[in-house]
């Protein structure tokens, strides 16, 4: 049973930090414009998050530090107050970007400005993070995330060119565009790397109590946990490239996006993307409003658990219920759902090397691994691969900024 | 070397940001091919129930805002020859409202 609920914990943080609202967008833009050409992106970068992923579990089971505690401890308040402050900008920006996401799920159903929604949506995912405990969030989460398998059987429904999907694994040129090609993979590592989920990993391995003895459970959830997610955003790629791509259909608004399930669908594909959307950012939503209270709590040594009452840690309570509606306000004062989540994965790609580089330290440290630190191996590739996501983000966000 | 990295990214920038007619044509072109290939299979999808007028409408007022953003880009680098396919598919998306 345990162990059921540890792989959980891993879709959970699957659904939230790997597939939400910009993995959806960016597999489904990469999918119609490049075809198949872009999967070896998506690889790379699920190796990657699934080390780092068992990493952030492997901290907590060993040292029982959350990651934030720990780099707290291990860096100082100094580094702890620079990473605070572009954490909960960047975590704002993605919980608003992730509740517009739910807000235009409704839309595509209903027909209704998204705007209508907003605030409903914040007050229900406050209501559940106010009342539930962290396994109504996990599990609820898990078991409704299972509906973004709609895309591997409408992937699979179509019939999909093995052959050709097996040679988009392999890194080639563009073969057009090759501005727009590099941008959009700036964008899928963005979606992958996004820092919140590592924390939230770690803190939910301390809420379930995991030990050493969990290390192993721990290296398969991370694997099933984002082997999941990647499955689901390899779908939407070649289904994309199936149904989109060949009608020259390009991905500018979540309603051409959720043309994709026309063909294997029907009449059911538009409400069934919508159903995957709206889970999937609302697994998000409370993936990173609940960050953003463990950040402070955790960071200033308060009460913090998801499994308290309200009363027993009001200062991790009122962290979410001032985060909610000002993520719901930013998503109604920026507009474009779909613009917010581009602006914040770069942000995400940015801060990427801020909390995974003091990781990287703390997890080669005796003092909290012991005998479970790093290799030289993964060191080396975690670090190369954010260094070029952080050096490709540079010049994103500006280009992002000016509209180049 | 913090200045050869400041200046390495300054043109980065602006080589991203400089937008020659040309590019602005292609892009245009390229931005009214998509919606009106979305716009035909739409139009497919409603007229066999797939999808609902709601959503059929949604998909149009998309288009023509996403429409108008395009031809005001590509009206500032290129002029109106290079918004001209995209004004032609605004029209049709504007028919359809």
């Amino acid at each position: 049973m345990k162990s059921l609920s540890n792989v959980a914990l891993g879709i959970v943080t699957s659904i939230g930090g790997f597939l939400d609202v910009g993995a959806i967008a960016t597999a489904a833009l990469a999918g119609a414009a490049f075809g198949f050409q872009m999967l070896w992106v998506l690889a790379l970068g699920t190796l990657c998050v699934m080390y780092l992923t068992e990493m952030a579990g492997r901290l907590a089971c060993v040292s029982h530090h959350s990651l934030v505690d720990a780099i707290r401890e291990r860096c100082g308040f100094r580094y702890f107050s620079f990473l605070l402050v572009g954490e909960v900008l960047v975590d704002l920006l993605v919980l608003a970007a992730e509740i517009g996401g739910v807000a235009v799920a409704l839309h595509l159903v209903t027909g209704i400005d998204y705007r209508w929604f907003v605030p409903i949506v914040a007050f229900a995912l406050w209501l559940l993070i106010w009342i539930g405990t962290f396994s109504i969030v996990q599990n609820g989460t898990s078991v409704l995330g299972l509906i973004t398998l709609a895309f591997v059987v409408g992937m699979w429904w179509m019939g999909p060119p093995w052959h050709e999907a097996m040679k988009g694994l392999l890194p080639t040129a563009p073969s057009h565009d090759a501005a727009r090609y590099w941008f959009t993979a700036v964008g899928i590592i963005g979606a992958l790397f996004e820092p919140f989920m590592l924390n939230f990993y770690a803190s939910g391995a301390i809420e379930e109590k995991w030990s050493l003895k969990d290390i192993p459970m721990n290296r398969v959830t991370a694997v099933l946990g984002m082997g999941f997610g990647a499955v689901i955003a390899v779908s939407i790629v070649m289904l994309s490239a199936m149904t989109l791509g060949p009608r020259g259909i390009q991905v500018d608004s979540y309603e051409q996006a959720a043309m994709m399930m026309l063909q294997p669908f029907g009449s059911w594909g538009v409400p069934l993307f919508a159903a995957c959307l709206g889970t999937a950012c609302f697994g998000a939503s409370l993936q990173v409003a609940l960050n953003l209270s463990y950040l402070f709590s955790q960071g200033f040594g308060w009460n913090w658990s998801e499994n308290l009452k309200p009363h027993e840690d009001a200062r991790f309570a009122i962290v979410y219920t001032l985060a909610i509606p000002l993520g719901a306000f930013l998503v109604i004062i920026l507009g474009d759902p779909l613009q917010i989540t581009t602006f914040s994965m770069a942000l995400n790609a940015l801060l990427a090397p801020v909390i995974v580089f003091p990781l990287l330290i703390l997890m080669n440290d005796r003092h909290y691994l012991r005998d479970y630190r790093n290799h030289m191996v993964g060191n080396v590739f975690v670090s190369a691969i954010v260094v070029i996501a952080f050096l490709i983000a540079i010049v994103a966000i500006p280009l992002e900024v000016l509209g180049g | 070397m913090l200045r050869l990295y400041a200046a390495t990214a300054a043109i980065l920038m602006l080589s991203g940001c400089v937008q020659s007619p040309e590019k602005a044509a292609k892009d245009a072109k390229q931005a009214a091919d998509s919606w009106s290939a979305t716009l035909t299979e739409a139009t497919q999808a409603r007229n066999s129930g797939q999808i609902s007028p709601s959503f059929f409408q949604s998909i149009v007022t998309q288009a023509l805002t996403s429409l108008k953003k395009e031809a005001q880009t590509a009206r500032k680098s290129g002029g109106d020859a290079a918004a001209a396919p995209v004004d032609a598919v605004a029209a049709r998306a504007g028919k359809l409202e």
